[in-house]
């Protein structure tokens, strides 16, 4: 009723009736939030420390000490979780592009390339990567080749290359897959290739779909990077894990952890925020 | 609770004592099961520190160490019973379930703020292994010469921390979880040389692999070198001092330089590494 | 041979067991705007599809400009640059402007210049009154302006022959008519038109002959006072009494 009036009296600006309601219960709700976060989160600070163990667990896992002495060499040894990071993943969205392409070929000439990349996406997304990596990572470089090409460097990369690059693979061709008939035969009506097709039309649409997807996948990546570390190079997870045994103490792996948790959370909430977004659009 | 526990536990003392097995008073009541010891080992234990992977039966250095051990404290081998234990669950927080644990465990002061150490049972080098397969076989032993190769160790055993304090190796060093993972790195001429204890090396090279060869021990006087393995008690646990003096006994009559004669192959005639080159 | 633009000869088409095409024969001349009416399914929208070479036919020729362009193995692509398509719906590229829209083709296919071909794509759009939207994405457009940008789109590449097919069914009421009227500007600059429609009123105002089809047959073709006033066929009346009184209704 009043806001009727407000509006009939040209303030415009006043809430209605609906905002108000909205932006009271909006108050309620975040306060219940707050509340009941911080509750749990006093009961988990005040209950935990009192189990029996918990100084024998503080000891040997949350051990301020030895997080001080190991952290910046954790740190230092991330970097080579980042550098094998940011080489592998352009090779794996450039592989995975063109296996889903070979996988969504028709015509019957090619149907070779066809085979070729569903017994790729099989294979390779049955095995555990870290099968694929102790594999390739140690069997290849055993066939006789000659340093610098044995690296476990090169062929761990080439490994998670070769894992992730099925998996993206099939994520790219949903995403292909989801782009409606009409689209291709407005694009072939024009007079567009093949090609063209693919390259000015389906792909913009179809990657664009499945960038939340990949952002997933880019987060698990940057954690599988840390298998590596079975085939020789010391990242960050083998560093913590030496550190374990020397201190015979497990804080390392924490440090491991949150340097973890940083790296990936501003990506994970970054992917959250992408598909929010994608899911308003289609509803729109 | 404890009461009950008390009562099986005087039984038991009794049962053991009309059984003839007499533990001595150390150790008693202070282990996990009364009248028997429990000791861990690794899983899997390798050669040459247990054979075939299975300690039961006394054979390979630590088995029969460990049998030893016992027996100087006054259990037969009916009385000892084996569990497997990671290094990780050896040193994890939390109750153990073993009285003892030896799996070539460096004694090292950090540690030792965590678990407690029995006097070393085995003090031993760290030796270079390469292959002839890739050339490097004629490195010269000197720390010039072992510098500029590109090493591969076991993560879990203390040679990465050595590598770097007392070689400080020109190229990164890959680590192993294990010493199979470590020689097919070698072998795969991954790595051009890999650090393991002298007994190990002495194996790998003689079993495991054709083409091996001990470049060099380093000497006992560079940082952590010698390593001294001990056998990982739980912190504060009591028994650890009747293993000690199960141990000083074992050393003084001879009983563990003979263990050692029969088990490890000798280290006389491996070059020691030249630190001043 | 005769001087038609676009000439069906015998066109059969199946998808599996179903006849979708049976046997069909029309010719279509130059500047000459040709209605397809026929009920939901009764093979309008995949004769399109035939013409334009983006389904294959079993069976008959496609002639253009007296050119068998229906041979197996013949190149589609520079046959669809003198056949401009338009569907029912979905037709822009949604991530890409009005204006990225109409360029696409020609400098893809054409290889034209950027800025030729923008000013003519601007022309074209301020011709049919969409000059403010060039630079807006697909989906801030109302339906009656996406379908003109179509339109738009298909003639930046000055094909010799539109086909449009159905271009007003999925609108809004109020939106058809904007879409007829550049129609209407097509057909009064001398483009050959072979359409699609539901739109009865239209079809009997603006086309020079009426074709149509039953069940994949093609029944009649007659000048749209025939059509609509004396139809011969009993199915084409039946069909038509139909469809108006549900028109004039709504
Ligand atoms: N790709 C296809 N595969 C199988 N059947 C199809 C295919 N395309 C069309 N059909 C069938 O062919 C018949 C004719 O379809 P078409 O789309 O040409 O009809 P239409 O006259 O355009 O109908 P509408 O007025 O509803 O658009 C229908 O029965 C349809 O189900
Ligand atoms: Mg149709």
């Amino acid at each position: 009723m009043d806001n009727t009036q407000n509006t009939a009296r040209g303030k415009p600006r006043a809430p209605t009736r609906r905002q108000a309601y909205e932006q009271k219960a909006r108050r309620k709700s975040l306060l219940i939030a707050a509340v009941s976060s911080a509750a749990a989160i006093a009961l988990l600070v005040v209950l935990v420390p009192m189990a029996p163990g918990w100084e024998a667990v503080q000891r040997s896992f949350f051990n301020w000490n030895v997080l001080v002495k190991t952290f910046p060499k954790l740190l230092s040894a991330f970097t080579l979780d980042l550098i094998l990071f940011f080489a592998a993943a352009p090779a794996i969205f450039i592989l995975a592009l063109v296996i889903a392409l070979m996988r969504n070929v028709t015509r019957p000439a090619l149907y070779p390339l066809k085979l070729f990349a569903i017994v790729y996406i099989d294979v390779l997304r049955s095995i555990p990567v870290i099968l694929t990596i102790y594999l390739i990572g140690f069997g290849i470089p055993g066939l006789g080749l000659l340093p610098p090409w044995n690296s476990p460097y090169i062929w761990g990369s080439v490994a998670l290359v070769l894992a992730y690059s099925a998996y993206i693979a099939e994520v790219f061709r949903t995403g292909i897959e989801s782009i409606h008939e009409s689209q291709r035969s407005a694009a072939r009506s024009l007079g567009l290739s093949e090609a063209s097709m693919m390259r000015y039309v389906v792909l913009p649409q179809a990657i664009r779909r499945v960038v939340p997807t990949l952002v997933n996948f880019l987060v698990a990546l940057l954690k599988d990077v840390a298998l590596l570390s079975f085939i020789g190079p010391v990242e960050v997870l083998r560093q913590a894990g030496v550190y374990k045994s020397l201190f015979a103490n497990f804080t390392p792996y924490v440090g491991a952890a949150i340097i973890f948790l940083v790296a990936t959370i501003p990506a994970i909430r970054f992917a959250d925020y992408l598909m929010a977004k994608q899911n308003a659009q289609r509803t729109r | 609770m404890k009461s009950t526990s008390l009562k099986i536990a005087a039984s038991l003392v009794v049962a053991s004592v009309a059984f003839g097995a007499s533990a001595n008073e150390c150790s008693t009541g202070k282990t996990l099961a009364d009248g028997m010891l429990t000791i861990a080992t690794g899983n899997p234990a390798y050669y040459p520190w247990v054979i075939d992977d299975a300690p039961e039966s006394g054979q390979g250095f630590e088995a029969a160490v460990a049998y030893a051990v016992a027996d100087k404290m006054g259990y037969d081998k009916a009385h000892v019973s084996w569990v497997r234990t990671s290094f990780d669950g050896a040193i994890q927080p939390g109750a153990k379930n073993f009285d003892f644990n030896l799996q070539q465990f460096s004694i090292l002061p950090e540690r030792a703020e965590v678990v407690d150490f029995s006097v070393p049972y085995y003090t031993t080098t760290k030796a270079v292994v390469v292959t002839t397969a890739n050339g490097k076989q004629d490195t010269p032993a000197s720390l010039s010469g072992v510098k500029s190769l590109k090493f591969g160790a076991g993560a879990g055993l203390s040679a990465a921390t050595f590598l770097e304090s007392a070689v400080k190796p020109e190229q990164s060093t890959l680590l192993y979880d294990d010493v199979a993972n470590t020689v097919a790195a070698l072998q795969a001429n991954q790595v051009d040389a890999v650090i393991f204890d002298l007994p190990t090396a002495l194996f790998v090279t003689a079993v495991q692999m054709d083409n091996g060869k001990i470049l060099g021990q380093f000497p006992t006087d560079v940082n952590d070198s010698p390593d001294h393995f001990g056998m990982v008690f739980a912190k504060g646990n009591p028994l650890k001092s009747c293993v000690d003096t199960a141990l000083a006994e074992m050393k003084s009559d001879g009983t563990m330089v003979a263990i050692e004669d029969k088990w490890l192959a000798s280290g006389a005639g491996v070059p020691v590494i030249d630190m001043s080159k | 041979m005769s001087d038609a633009k676009l000439s069906l000869r015998n066109i059969r088409k199946s998808f599996g067991p179903l006849e979708v095409c049976k046997n069909i024969t029309v010719d279509v001349h130059k500047g000459e705007l040709v209605c397809l009416i026929g009920g939901s399914g009764s093979g309008k929208s995949t004769l399109l599809r035939c013409i334009n070479l983006l389904d294959p036919i079993d069976d008959g020729e496609i002639l253009l400009d007296g050119v068998d362009i229906s041979v197996p193995g013949f190149d589609p692509d520079p046959v669809r640059r003198k056949i401009g398509m338009v569907f029912q719906s979905f037709n822009l590229f949604p991530h890409m402007t009005v204006l990225e829209n109409i360029k696409l083709a020609p400098m893809k296919v054409k290889r034209m210049a950027s800025r030729d071909i923008t000013e003519q794509a601007e022309a074209l759009l301020d011709r049919f009154g969409l000059l403010d939207k060039a630079h807006v994405y697909p989906d801030r457009l109302s339906g009656g302006q996406q379908q003109r940008a179509a339109i738009v789109r298909a003639l930046a590449m000055e094909p010799e022959i539109m086909l449009l097919d159905e271009v007003t069914s999925a609108l809004d009421p109020e939106l058809v008519g904007e879409v007829l009227d550049v129609i209407r500007q097509l057909k009064a600059q001398g483009m050959t038109l072979l359409l699609a429609t539901h739109e009865m009123g239209f079809a009997r105002e603006v086309s020079d002959r009426v074709c149509f089809l039953s069940d994949g047959e093609l029944l009649e073709i007659a000048p749209p006072e025939k059509m609509f006033g004396a139809p011969e066929h009993a199915r084409t009346q039946q069909f038509l009494e139909r469809v108006l009184r549900t028109q004039n209704l709504s």
